[in-house]
């Protein structure tokens, strides 16, 4: 990314809890404005924020597999489909090989195992 | 031996009764004059023989009861009568012959005589000719009886109305090591009973001979047998009163259900196994979730409160003193406290993680894999994984891999954590031991072994460890059984290892242990997988 502060990261997770987990074990890097972060609560509400914000102000989504509704691998499709070039990385808890092969062909960037070692994600994150 | 000793016998027959007799008797018989040729024929006689009664007129005796006793050679002539002429007793008395019917065939009859008077002397004799076909079945019968008895599969003891040994069969005599010749005649409550159940049994035994009923007849029984060498075994006990003794005479057919014993605790624990994967399935993820939160936030607040007294320390002088020791005592706790939240948090998670592990055994597809390869590789890792957590970790690794072992077909991913699983446990027991002890010389050893079975392969994990006790040897495959302190082991490491082998792969897994010695987990498997030998079934 040539400039880290043109965007948000988009964190997508059925559990609520996620949005105060994020900020704050980013509080840091909020606090001194390098990163941002919006939060949706299931697959459709994150294509509503893609629509509305526009996709060139995400940086990245980081979006759970297992939502009720639509799956985070159908969002992950339907964001390839519409947005080429959008980063997604994926979070689950069955961090198994066949999961790892299925993301990564339907185009994430990356598997993220949960529990969230945050300081790795961290590193990711600022890593881009 | 003369046929005039024949008129001494005591009972004679006037001769004009012979033909009412011939008529009413309902054996066939048959009056022969005095050298045995026969005069008339009784009415049941030609149709027992197969002969026309008007054909045996005037021919021999010797035609229809050719021979003396069985095994005596052939009678010639009739002159004198083989049973006539032992005596007095011969006459009326019962002897056994063989009978000859017209086609050939022959049969056990019983001949028994009657002088016959005619005008003051012996006109010849009445002869009465018995077939015993279905007396001497009912004997034999008999004897096969008590030999089936005998030879019967099932352990079987008979004993009188005082508890004492009538007949005790082979099987018995294998199962429970007492010899035959040594417990006929002695009390049952002596050897075969263990001394808590003696008193017991005598008053069950006093109960049921007094009123001819008791719970225990006809039914199946579950009870302790002792054998022999003292050892106490389950057996299932059958109780039958025989028919028609008088005092009763009981018949107990035991079975020894030791090993029935064993695959019903063995179908429980796969049961426990079985059950808990598919509740896993369910309760791991829902647990898992808010349990992934939980050590998100304890992980979270450890930090916060190290930011906190960092924090607290830039302004040390904005708080009078007392306070600040308070305040620094209260974040110290907090911390303290959160990180125990971690920790038994990571716990749980390890837990989930094993049971989830569980769940998901036997998902993977089996593949033809290189075993050899795959525990060489596994040992390798368990041991830098040792080394990882336990600088002091110290092992010798030794490996004996029979080269000619083919590819097995096996789930890999499962298989390797069965390996994994068994290799950790070896290092862990040795390394305590070395720990413990105070042998300067002991060195922890892990063994691995492969052979090849022809259709199945052997692959063993053996260590130099402390042993297994043998109040654990039957626990340690069950889900949750774990004898490391707390917060070690998850006990699932062995369930599962367990799982794999037997329920996904079709194979064994047992264990051989010597308390301060060894221990050796042994693994079976079907070169041709679980698949192929589930079809066979």
């Amino acid at each position: 990314m040539t400039d880290e502060r043109s965007g948000y990261i988009l964190v997508v997770d059925d559990e609520r809890d996620m949005e105060p987990l994020f900020v704050q074990n980013f509080r840091k890097e909020i606090k001194a404005g390098r990163l941002c972060f919006r939060f949706a609560f299931s697959a459709a509400e994150a294509l509503q924020h893609l629509e509305l914000h526009g996709p060139a102000s995400f940086l990245m989504i980081l979006s759970d597999v297992n939502m009720p509704g639509m799956s985070g691998l159908e969002l992950l499709e339907i964001v390839n489909a519409r947005y080429p070039g959008m980063k997604i990385v994926m979070i689950t808890a069955y961090g198994t090989p066949d999961m790892m092969d299925k993301v990564s062909r339907l185009g994430a960037q990356g598997l993220v195992p949960k529990p969230v070692d945050f300081s790795e994600l961290r590193a990711r994150i600022l890593g881009n | 031996m003369s046929s005039a000793d024949i008129t001494r016998g005591p009972a004679k027959i006037p001769v004009d009764l012979i033909p009412v007799i011939l008529e009413i008797v309902t054996d066939p018989s048959v009056y022969v004059d005095v050298r045995g040729v026969i005069v008339a024929a009784g009415r049941r006689l030609a149709e027992a023989f197969g002969h026309e009664a008007s054909d045996l007129i005037g021919r021999s005796l010797c035609t229809i009861v050719p021979t003396g006793t069985p095994g005596d050679g052939p009678i010639e002539s009739y002159d004198e009568f083989p049973w006539c002429c032992r005596g007095r007793k011969a006459i009326g008395g019962g002897r056994y012959h063989v009978g000859r019917r017209r086609d050939g065939s022959e049969f056990p009859v019983e001949v028994s005589a009657t002088a016959v008077e005619a005008g003051g002397c012996a006109g010849g004799y009445l002869v009465f000719l018995r077939d015993m076909t279905s007396v001497e079945r009912a004997l034999e019968e008999g004897e096969l009886l008590k030999s089936s008895f005998l030879e019967s599969p099932l352990e079987s003891i008979t004993m009188d109305h005082e508890g004492r040994v009538l007949e005790f069969n082979h099987a018995a005599e294998k199962t429970f090591g007492f010899k035959r010749a040594d417990v006929i005649g002695r009390d049952l409550s002596e050897f075969i009973i263990p001394p808590g159940y003696r008193a017991a049994h005598r008053e069950g035994l006093a109960r049921v001979v007094a009123t001819r009923q008791g719970r225990v007849l006809g039914k199946r029984l579950e009870l302790t047998g002792m054998r022999a060498d003292g050892t106490e075994i389950p057996v299932e006990l059958t109780i039958e009163s025989l028919a028609g003794r008088e005092p009763p005479v009981f018949t107990g057919y035991v079975r020894d259900i030791s090993e029935r014993k064993r695959l019903q605790e063995q179908l429980v624990t796969q049961e426990k196994l079985a059950s808990l994967g598919t509740l896993t399935a369910g309760i791991a993820h829902e647990i898992k979730n808010p349990l992934n939160f939980v050590n998100n936030f304890a992980v979270l607040i450890v930090e916060m409160v190290d930011e906190l007294k960092d924090a607290l320390s830039a302004c040390r002088d904005c708080i009078d003193p007392d306070n600040r020791q308070d305040i620094e005592e209260l974040i110290g706790n907090i911390r303290e406290s959160a990180g125990k939240v971690a920790n038994h948090g990571k716990r749980a998670d390890s837990i989930v993680k094993g049971m989830l592990l569980h769940a998901r055994s036997g998902a993977g597809e089996p593949q033809p894999t290189d075993l050899n390869s795959l525990a060489a590789e596994y040992l390798n890792l368990a041991y830098h994984g040792m080394r990882a957590t336990d600088r002091s970790f110290e092992a010798r690794m030794e490996t004996d891999f029979d080269a000619s072992l083919g590819p097995v077909r096996v789930v890999p991913q499962d298989l390797s954590r069965v390996i994994l699983n068994l290799v950790n446990n070896a290092f862990y027991a040795t390394h305590k031991k070395r720990k413990a002890g105070s042998d300067e010389s002991y060195m922890p050893t892990v063994s691995l072994r492969t052979r090849d079975l022809g259709d199945r392969i052997e692959l063993a994990v053996r260590d130099n460890g402390p042993g297994i006790d043998q109040a654990h040897i039957d626990k340690i495959f069950e889900p949750f059984f774990t004898t490391k302190p707390t917060g070690e082991g998850t006990g699932l490491g062995l369930s599962l290892s367990y799982d794999i082998v037997v329920r996904v792969h079709g194979g064994q897994m047992s264990v051989e242990t010597r308390p301060g010695e060894l221990t050796e987990f042994r693994i079976v498997l079907p070169k041709e997988g679980a698949a192929r030998q589930g079809g066979a079934k």
